[in-house]
């Protein structure tokens, strides 16, 4: 699904992030382990499309990243990668369902009300689809972020330390959630993460040194 | 879900300050809008009084008191002059045609000017109902007078003494109503009209040289005189020939009220600064409410742009809603500037007949509304700027702060 090779990415001087060589296949559940500051999250924005590595090759389904233009790039993502963020970043001036539609507007693709209800109705979040974000629950906030995520049915489906900020039931359900939601539509899952206790929740898993 | 329904949903996530620099940018749009109307109106309502008019013929004094008072009426004359010069006047070649006035009283604030039918024409001024007036102490009246002093024909009301408003009452010689004129869109429609021996009856016993005559019709005397031209070629001798060769003074309405609008200018360039301060303000408070906007909103454009959004697009947002916030200010003020003109003109008798174009839509605003679009442009440059180069991948490491 995806292969990395010879990644490398520095800020300024200093090497943040060192891959020799990554692949996945599709429908893959891979954890992203590693200490902080290992560069977990730099690789996830790479992977996404977010940032350009200093060296080395990005290829996602089949698509050569580093020679796509800014505005391709742009595109691409929208159509091809849902990332969950960790802080969940939902848009506060829209409700739930308009911060689902907000993620099929940008990508340019049809705004279904109809099926965004249903996609919340899947995640049972379909009774707060009129709330806006600052009116949910933790659980409530992830389980939007995730449909928002994989509403485009992207192939890629990355979550940045999804579990830090919670308690051990909710870590394991975070992450069958996730789990399933990656099944449904036939996505790659990348979970980043330095939590121990998802650990053998997951039959692949790439360490990363720190650079 | 699009552009500007993004848009409109933030600028309702923070009500007050979209409030606020919404009713900033209206109050200066409004105040630009009642000003170009205002000199537009002025300029329009100059040009029609003096219409008909080339020349006006009175006693030596200042010129722009002579067009003042015998064509705006807004302003008491200097004095007489002989009715057997204005006989000498309609005898001279130049002359098309010379109408003599006579001034001195007035009925609640409107000047009654005793005069010759010939007025009418000059003033392209028609009777909608009664006749004109043919006997003395016969009276027609203008449409503005008639429809607020509310008298009907056959009523009758006597003329106050001067051209003030609060003069003494000639109760012993009053008027009767015998027409009323359409309305002319002109300075008509605000005087009372009489023949002018009325005027000469009702100052009979009274001090002579007063806008009057002595009753024998010897020396019988008017205020001035409205002339107009037979040939373009007088503009060049006649003002000279009266002005030298006769003990009257000639003035021209065109050049008085082009001397008073310059006068009037310097007083409308002050409140246009003023306008234009206020918009400035307006320009300022959006760019400072998106610059601020564009702090706090910096994660959910960064979440917009790992939603597939361009850096254009992310741009867009914000110059759209800038170009929202102008638009709704451009048009509502606009709004309201028409509003206001419209209770100016209810509230103010004397500026009722600026009002009137307060229903009509000027050109020149289509160039206060693209004024303040661009107004908007600009004060989003700076914010779209930093939306464009917003460093998504750094936002997303970093939580809320």
């Amino acid at each position: 699904m995806f292969t990395l090779t010879g990644l490398e990415h520095r800020y300024g001087a200093v090497t943040a992030l060192r891959v020799p060589e990554w692949r996945a296949e599709r429908g893959e559940r891979w954890l992203l382990a590693g200490a902080s500051g290992s560069g977990k999250s730099t690789l996830l924005n790479i992977l996404a499309g977010l940032l350009r590595p200093s060296a080395g090759s990005v290829v996602v389904g089949g698509q050569d990243l580093g020679r796509l233009p800014e505005a391709a790039l742009d595109r691409w993502r929208g159509r091809n990668v849902g990332y969950v963020p960790q802080r969940l970043h939902l848009i506060a001036s829209l409700d739930v369902l308009d911060n689902l539609l907000l993620a099929r507007f940008l990508a340019g693709l049809s705004v279904d009300r109809g099926a965004a209800a249903k996609l919340l109705a899947s995640l049972g979040v379909d009774g707060v689809a009129s709330r806006t974000p600052d009116r949910l629950s933790q659980g409530q906030a992830q389980r939007v972020a995730v449909a928002r995520a994989v509403i485009n049915r992207p192939a890629l489906l990355l979550a940045d330390e999804p579990t830090a900020a919670l308690d051990d039931s909710s870590a394991q359900t975070t992450i069958k959630l996730l789990s399933e939601q990656a099944d449904a539509v036939d996505a790659t899952l990348v979970v980043a993460s330095h939590d121990g206790r998802i650990r053998s929740a997951f039959a692949r898993r790439y360490d990363l040194e720190p650079a | 879900m699009n552009l500007v329904g993004i848009a409109y949903a933030y600028a309702r996530r923070s009500p007050l300050a979209t409030v606020l620099n919404l009713a900033l940018l209206i109050l200066g749009v409004a105040t630009v809008t009642l000003l170009v109307l205002l000199t537009t109106a002025l300029d329009e309502r100059l040009k029609h009084d003096a219409a008909g008019i080339d020349l006006v013929v009175g006693a030596k004094g200042s010129p722009l008191q002579l067009v003042l008072a015998g064509v705006f009426h807004v302003d008491v004359p200097p004095g007489n002059i002989p009715l057997a010069e204005v006989e000498a006047l309609r005898a001279n070649p130049l002359v098309r045609t010379a109408v003599p006035i006579a001034m001195g009283d007035s009925f609640r604030g409107y000047h009654i000017v005793g005069t010759e039918p010939e007025l009418l024409e000059l003033y392209g001024a028609r009777v909608a109902r009664g006749r004109i007036w043919k006997a003395p102490m016969e009276a027609v009246l203008g449409a503005e007078v008639a429809r607020r002093s509310g008298l009907a024909l056959e009523a009758t009301f006597a003329g106050s003494h001067g051209l003030a408003e609060r003069g003494s009452v000639h109760a012993d010689a009053p008027y009767r109503i015998v027409g009323v004129l359409e309305p002319a869109g002109n300075v008509v429609d605000r005087l009372v009209l009489t023949g002018i021996d009325s005027v000469w009856r009702v100052h009979q016993h009274e001090e002579p040289g007063r806008a009057s005559a002595s009753a024998d019709g010897h020396a019988r005397e008017v205020t001035m005189a409205l002339v107009r031209y037979a040939t373009p070629l007088a503009a060049a001798t006649l003002p000279r020939q009266i002005n030298s060769e006769t003990a009257m003074q000639s003035a021209s309405p065109a050049y008085e009220s082009a001397r008073l609008l310059t006068v009037f200018g310097v007083g409308s360039e002050v409140l246009r600064g003023f306008a234009a301060f206020l918009m400035l303000a307006a320009g300022l408070g959006m760019f400072i409410a998106l610059y601020q906007a564009m702090d706090q909103r910096r994660y959910d454009l960064a979440v917009m742009r790992t939603l597939g959004a361009s850096r254009w697009r992310v741009c867009g947002v914000l110059l759209l809603e800038s170009m929202l916030l102008a638009a709704a200010g451009a048009t509502l003020g606009i709004l309201l500037g028409h509003a206001l003109l419209g209770l100016i003109g209810a509230w103010l008798p004397a500026a009722s007949s600026l009002a009137f174009g307060s229903m009509r839509l000027l050109p020149s605003e289509a160039g206060v509304v693209a004024l303040v679009l661009a107004g908007g442009i600009l004060a989003a440059l700076l914010p779209a700027w930093r939306a464009y180069r917003l460093d998504v991948a750094a936002m997303l490491a970093q939580g809320y702060p």
